[in-house]
């Protein structure tokens, strides 16, 4: 009885959070992967009220309505401008928020762990069928089901609620019969952020407020959305009860396994029952991305005449060959690892700048990559061929599982269903201890030998690593060039565009779509391969979904419309990333910030705003 | 006709760019001064132009565990600020260079190699997480670099410690041995044992540690029991569930920062420290300020730097001087320490290549703010006076809950032992 009321307590606050999701993913289209910062954010709120006035009840009203207007700026600045783009840039502007809002309360609160002083009213325990019970867990069940009472209330019985029902299932009819559609979608992301807040004043009673804490519950909102449907709150509040008891008798009965079970539950439904239990899978209205790269739509063009554009890219490795010779050991080093995550990323945009697919799961065949090079370099050969092929034999196997699994699924599903894999993964490498080293992972990786038959090479020294790198990544990237400018890369590019069209023409897209998957997950797992003995180092949050965000992140800086543009955005990136930190504590702002200035503003990136140059230049020509 | 709609749409999507630049530029320059304005921020503004002695400081400061690197990092701003006043290491500025690890091992290297290799640090200090400082003892290794820490780690660190790594913080088996040492003491009937343990090296290192130590103790015949989980866990209901049903009469704890004050929160209904007398391995002043006056007494391991100790009683006046609020951390003073005694090694080498430091600092005696100790010149491990062991409770007239009862426990019964370093924990010497 004790195990069942602390799962329905968890389920509760779960639901609150996942509803506030469930109403910006179903009735606006947002994947907002901010909503655990919402979460976070109501919790600090509620700190501070309680801080300034000592009473935890007028947090509970202030808190939800600070963060619902944080929701109502949100929608109105950034937001309102993204419904009619591809649903990528909303999720990649949720993604920069998370970057912001963490540092935003760095400065604010600090980063010391803060608590809130449970109120009189809800301290101490009763005692039911001999278990005890904490109040705090009677009243987060009560605000819980008050709160699931209702949403039903607003959406079923109120024209607020009717209207925006109708606004989820097609959008432009609602606007064509004259509701103001836009003013509408603001109230609702501000009730779906407000839910967030509310989630955090109830969570204030439960856990420490700090940043990170958010992160499990945002991942368990997801699954929850998706087990019980997206756009229905029954489905919500029942996959709540799921996930909530799961979580809890898991770790009661199968302690080894629980981090997994949501996982395994996740990819379930979304291969099989991507409707969840009570819901409708959401319109998939398909927005092309190539007005936003400079490109008309209709009108196709990879960037300049073979001849000219291929004598770049060697040109481009003849200068990194030299490179070592200008540059400082740090700055070597550092070229190094942005080749293997130019590779990374590059890899990623064949996916998503070429095919129009959001991934979430390329972290993992990153992961695997890495851990089987790492495995076998410390248990079965130091010879960095074999181990080299071995590592891609199993990244390109997971590639080739995944994508026959998540292919059939498209837009935010095939996301998800990514990201859902992406975690199983993670979670096996975290729980496999006595193989992957658990949360601290493997280090000491021994440098391995290449051989050539008639010399060896111990891949020991910088330089060595180097030059080994950069003849891969080098190899790789005339491979995917190749690949590119064949007929099937324009097949993927129109598949982009407009798969129903190419359906209809007769084009197997799926079958292109996995093709494409698997070659991705190919190159991604060479990446991984070669980061594994040059860092010396691998861990699971190598395989973590946001480790995923940062090919994304990369691959939108240098535009997604070319092959390079990715790879300048790693070195963006890394620049960046590698100089700001050193400056300011605060570089997540930063980064943050010019992520959300991205996506609002220069959606083309470096390599597409040098693109249209060109092209205009050659038009006025 | 579709073009002509697709063109109608992006008009109507596509936003007022000088609008929005006004006010996202507004948004990120505000951000930004704040940022810029900051103590981290202002040491970059005004930085010393000088030929400094640049120290790396890698620490996690931002996430789950920032609190304790931030925390420690004010302990290090001070004693930069004060051996700067002093006129600095051999009339050379010190330069700390502060690094956010944010506790990931792949970050970790490529931060330690950009302080390394760009600015040409002769030491690494750091860090909290057990599987960062492991990374970080490999960088210095390869670049031949000191790698100094005052933390607590796991000993999952020996088997990668080198000649110039020097570990100067109680590590796991000390402070589990602590644990013992006192419960034998004042509670040698206890019976039955819960062990809450974080899911990660740290965590099973500290579990085997004790289970060792409690199998050579008077407490043998007792039973432990192990209760883990996860990193970040948001939901310990489970957890202290079964820890209720085994009622346990002691109940010791290797969680940290963020999950320790989640778990003394959830917990707290169950009234877990009425029934059962608490042990935490240490840094019990991040948890007291967190938890306020809802912390729960319990044992906990202390730093000399602990504001209830001497030593870091003076310290706290200090860091009131300093920062206008009692010390956050009680490592915050091991970390003031460390820098000074860098200071002392460089001094005594009167060199600043790392190998002649790394060769000054062993053996070498330092006396601070979180009290006497000496490096052991074979294994780089402490020396000190004491072990100290706090009952934790409520204090007039301080912020957070301080020792209101501490046990001294001789250090050579509780340290680990340079034989011991060598054979039960794989550590690498003599050094080569």
């Amino acid at each position: 009885m004790g195990y069942f009321i602390n799962g329905l307590t968890y389920a509760m606050m779960l639901f609150i959070l996942s509803a506030g999701l469930n109403i910006m993913l179903g009735y606006l289209g947002v994947l907002n992967f901010a909503h655990g910062a919402l979460f976070l954010l109501g919790a600090y709120v509620t700190y501070t009220v309680t801080s300034l006035c000592g009473n935890y009840w007028i947090a509970l009203l202030v808190a939800p309505l600070a963060v619902g207007l944080f929701g109502v700026a949100t929608e109105l600045i950034f937001l309102r401008h993204l419904y009619k783009r591809h649903h990528v840039y909303s999720i990649l502007l949720t993604f920069g928020l998370i970057l912001v809002i963490y540092d935003l309360i760095k400065i604010v609160w600090g980063t010391d762990v803060k608590t809130v002083t449970t109120p009189p009213l809800l301290q101490g325990s009763v005692t039911l069928f001999g278990q005890i019970i904490p109040i705090t867990s009677l009243f987060i069940i009560g605000v819980g089901i008050l709160t699931a009472g209702g949403l039903w209330l607003v959406f079923q019985k109120t024209t607020f609620g009717k209207v925006l029902r109708a606004i989820a299932l097609d959008r432009e009819i609602a606007e064509a019969l004259g509701f103001n559609v836009a003013s509408r979608g603001t109230a609702a992301f501000a009730l779906g952020a407000g839910l967030a807040g509310l989630a955090g004043v109830l969570g204030a009673l439960k856990l420490s407020i700090v940043a990170g804490v958010d992160a499990e519950l945002l991942i368990y909102s997801f699954a929850i959305v998706v087990i019980g449907g997206v756009g229905s709150f029954r489905g919500t509040f029942v996959a709540s009860l799921i996930v909530g008891e799961m979580t809890v008798l898991s770790s009661l009965f199968l302690p080894e396994v629980s981090m997994s079970l949501i996982f395994v539950l996740l990819v379930v439904f979304l291969s099989i029952y991507p409707r969840g239990m009570f819901g409708r899978e959401i319109e998939q209205v398909h927005y092309p991305i190539a007005p936003y790269l400079g490109e008309p739509t209709g009108r196709l063009r990879i960037l300049g005449g073979d001849f000219v554009s291929l004598a770049i890219a060697v040109l481009v490795v003849v200068l990194l060959f030299l490179a070592p010779q200008w540059l400082s050991r740090y700055e070597t080093f550092l070229l190094a690892e942005i080749m293997i995550f130019a590779l990374f990323a590059i890899s990623f945009n064949i996916l998503f700048g070429f095919t129009g697919l959001l991934s979430f799961g390329q972290a993992s065949i990153f992961g695997a990559g890495a851990y089987a090079m790492a495995l076998i370099l410390m248990h079965l050969t130091h010879s960095w061929w074999l181990a080299f092929l071995g590592s891609l034999v199993i990244s390109t196997s997971l590639a080739v599982i995944i994508g026959l699994c998540s292919i059939h699924r498209s837009e935010i599903y095939f996301g998800m269903l990514t990201l859902a894999f992406s975690m199983l993964f993670y979670s096996i490498l975290y729980k496999w201890n006595s193989l992957t080293g658990g949360a601290d992972g493997l280090s000491g990786i021994p440098q391995p030998v290449l051989d050539f038959g008639f010399t060896q090479i111990t891949l020991s020294s910088p330089l060595s690593n180097f030059y080994l790198i950069l003849a891969v990544v080098a190899v790789s990237y005339f491979a995917l060039r190749a690949i590119i400018r064949s007929p099937f890369g324009q097949v993927l590019l129109a598949i982009r565009e407009n798969p129903v069209r190419m359906e209809y023409l007769g084009l197997p897209v799926k079958r292109y779509k996995f093709i494409a998957f698997v070659i991705a997950g190919f190159f991604t797992g060479v990446s991984g391969a070669l980061f594994a003995p040059f860092a010396g180092t691998i861990d699971s949050m190598a395989s973590h979904w946001t480790k995923s965000g940062e090919p994304i992140f990369m691959s939108l800086i240098g535009g997604i419309s070319t092959l390079i543009g990715p790879g300048l955005g790693t070195l963006f990136y890394y620049v960046l990333h590698s100089y700001v930190v050193a400056v300011t504590e605060y570089w997540q702002l930063v980064l943050g910030s010019v992520l959300i200035l991205v996506v609002m503003i220069f959606p083309m990136g470096i390599s597409g705003y040098a693109k249209k140059f060109v092209l205009s230049f050659g038009q006025s020509e | 006709m579709s073009e002509k709609k697709n063109k109608a749409e992006l008009e109507n999507t596509r936003i007022d760019r000088r609008d929005f630049m006004k006010k996202t530029t507004a948004l990120t320059a505000g951000a930004l001064g704040a940022s810029l304005f900051s103590p981290l921020g202002t040491t970059f503004l005004f930085a010393k132009t000088q030929e400094p002695i640049k120290v790396g400081y890698c620490e996690v400061l931002s996430g789950l565990f920032g609190s304790l690197g931030t925390a420690e990092a004010m302990g290090a701003k001070m004693a930069e600020k004060h051996i700067n006043a002093k006129g600095g290491i051999m009339d050379r500025p010190l330069k700390v260079i502060y690094e956010d690890t944010q506790c990931k091992a792949q970050d970790a290297a490529r931060v330690a190699k950009r302080l390394i290799l760009e600015e040409g640090v002769v030491a690494l200090h750091g860090e909290t997480c057990t599987s960062v400082t492991k990374v970080l003892s490999d960088v210095t290794k390869q670049y031949g670099v000191v790698h100094f820490d005052y933390e607590v780690d796991g000993v999952s660190v020996y088997k990668a410690m080198h000649k110039m790594a020097f570990r100067l913080g109680d590590d796991g088996p000390t402070q589990t041995r602590g644990i013992v040492c006192l419960a034998e003491q004042k509670y040698p009937e206890f019976k039955k044992w819960a062990v809450l343990v974080p899911d990660y090296a740290w965590g099973h290192d500290c579990l085997k540690d004790f289970q060792d130590a409690f199998g050579k103790s008077k407490l043998k015949g007792g039973e432990v029991k192990p209760f883990v989980h996860k990193f970040g866990e948001t939901d310990f209901s489970s957890v202290i569930q079964q820890i209720v049903d085994y009622k346990p009469d002691g109940l010791v704890s290797f969680s940290w920062a963020g999950d320790m004050v989640t778990f003394l929160r959830q917990q707290k209904p169950y009234n877990l420290y009425k029934k059962t007398v608490g042990f935490h391995y240490g840094n019990s002043v991040g948890l007291a300020k967190a938890m306020g006056k809802d912390m729960e007494p319990l044992w906990s391991g202390m730093d000399q730097g602990h504001p209830s100790l001497p030593p870091g009683k003076k310290f706290n006046e200090m860091f009131i001087k300093e920062y206008g609020e009692w010390v956050t951390e009680d490592t915050a003073a091991c970390y003031y320490d460390s820098l000074f005694i860098l200071k002392d090694a460089i001094e005594k080498a009167k060199s600043t290549k790392p190998e002649d430091i790394a060769k000054a600092m062993e053996g070498l005696e330092f006396d601070g703010m979180a009290g006497w100790l000496k490096v052991r010149p074979v294994s780089h491990l402490p020396l000190k006076k004491a072990y100290y062991m706090g009952y934790i409770g409520p204090q007039e007239g301080a912020p957070y809950w301080m020792a209101t009862e501490i046990v001294s426990i001789p250090y050579e019964k509780v340290m680990v032992t340079d034989e011991e370093a060598k054979n039960a924990f794989g550590m690498p010497i003599p050094f080569k």
